[in-house]
């Protein structure tokens, strides 16, 4: 079942045709590694699958059951969701901004000077 | 000798059926039948943010289509508020948020995709364009 998921990813559009990731990029990936039991991995790969596992559980369990705050604890959820989401890309984006400039930083300055002596 | 109001139910029996049939207990509170469309809205709802991977644009038509339905649902609740289940009514509303953040979450995301674009197809028409000849 594990594997067959695996194989079975479904490509990110966004990722594909223009190279820049989504808010969501890394849930699939997040919900294998928790099927297999690495809670940790699941959590490097996008913490906020957490709140929208538990966000869909209550829903469907409100849907059965029909609790008595069920529908505030849903947008509760729901908020709290779309808020990690926006934290983590927003942090995985410094992240990879930083790392592109410690790495680029040297060979590209050269370049310039050598550049700016040829004009 | 039996009086027509009891060969002819009124509204509120008709009710009462009602409520019997589709929602035999309403912790909630409220009595009544549950409202139209009440479970989809918050269904699409908290869909629409899980769709971001399609540039936002099954998470706006999502909460576009979720807002709808929950307006002509709380237009019908509004005409008459006692007939329908209170937990259903907190289902709409509940709905009707996730709606509102996820139609304006993706709707923004679409933006920053159609801004980028913009800013990544001049960039581009530019550089081949220097490499072109001039007449």
């Amino acid at each position: 079942m594990i594997h067959w998921l695996e194989q079975h990813l479904f490509p990110c559009l966004s990722v594909k045709y223009l190279g820049i990731e989504c808010p969501g990029c890394g849930m699939q990936r997040a919900f294998i590694a928790l099927l297999k039991g690495h809670l940790y991995e699941a959590w490097q790969y996008n913490p906020a699958l957490f709140p929208f596992l538990l966000t869909i559980l209550l829903l469907i369990f409100h849907l059965k059951f029909d609790f008595k705050h069920g529908a505030r604890l849903i947008v509760m959820g729901f908020v709290l969701t779309t808020s990690a989401m926006l934290i983590q890309y927003g942090v995985k984006q410094f992240r990879k901004h930083q790392m592109v400039q410690n790495q680029a930083e040297m060979p590209l300055c050269s370049d310039f000077k050598k550049e700016k002596h040829v004009f | 000798m039996e009086t027509p109001n009891e060969n002819l139910p009124n509204e509120q029996h008709i009710n009462q059926q009602f409520s019997q049939q589709f929602n035999p207990q309403t912790p909630g509170g409220g009595a009544g039948m549950p409202l139209p469309n009440a479970t989809a809205v918050l269904v699409l709802g908290i869909i629409s943010i899980a769709m971001c991977w399609c540039y936002g644009i099954i998470g706006l038509t999502c909460g576009i289509i979720a807002l709808v339905l929950a307006n002509k649902s709380l237009a019908i609740y509004k005409t008459n508020p006692a007939t329908f289940s209170q937990s259903s009514y907190k289902n709409l509303n509940a709905g009707r948020i996730c709606a509102i953040i996820g139609t304006i979450l993706s709707g923004l995301y679409a933006v920053f995709i159609i801004v980028y674009l913009i800013i990544f197809g001049t960039v581009m028409s530019g550089a081949l364009g220097a490499g072109f000849p001039k007449f």
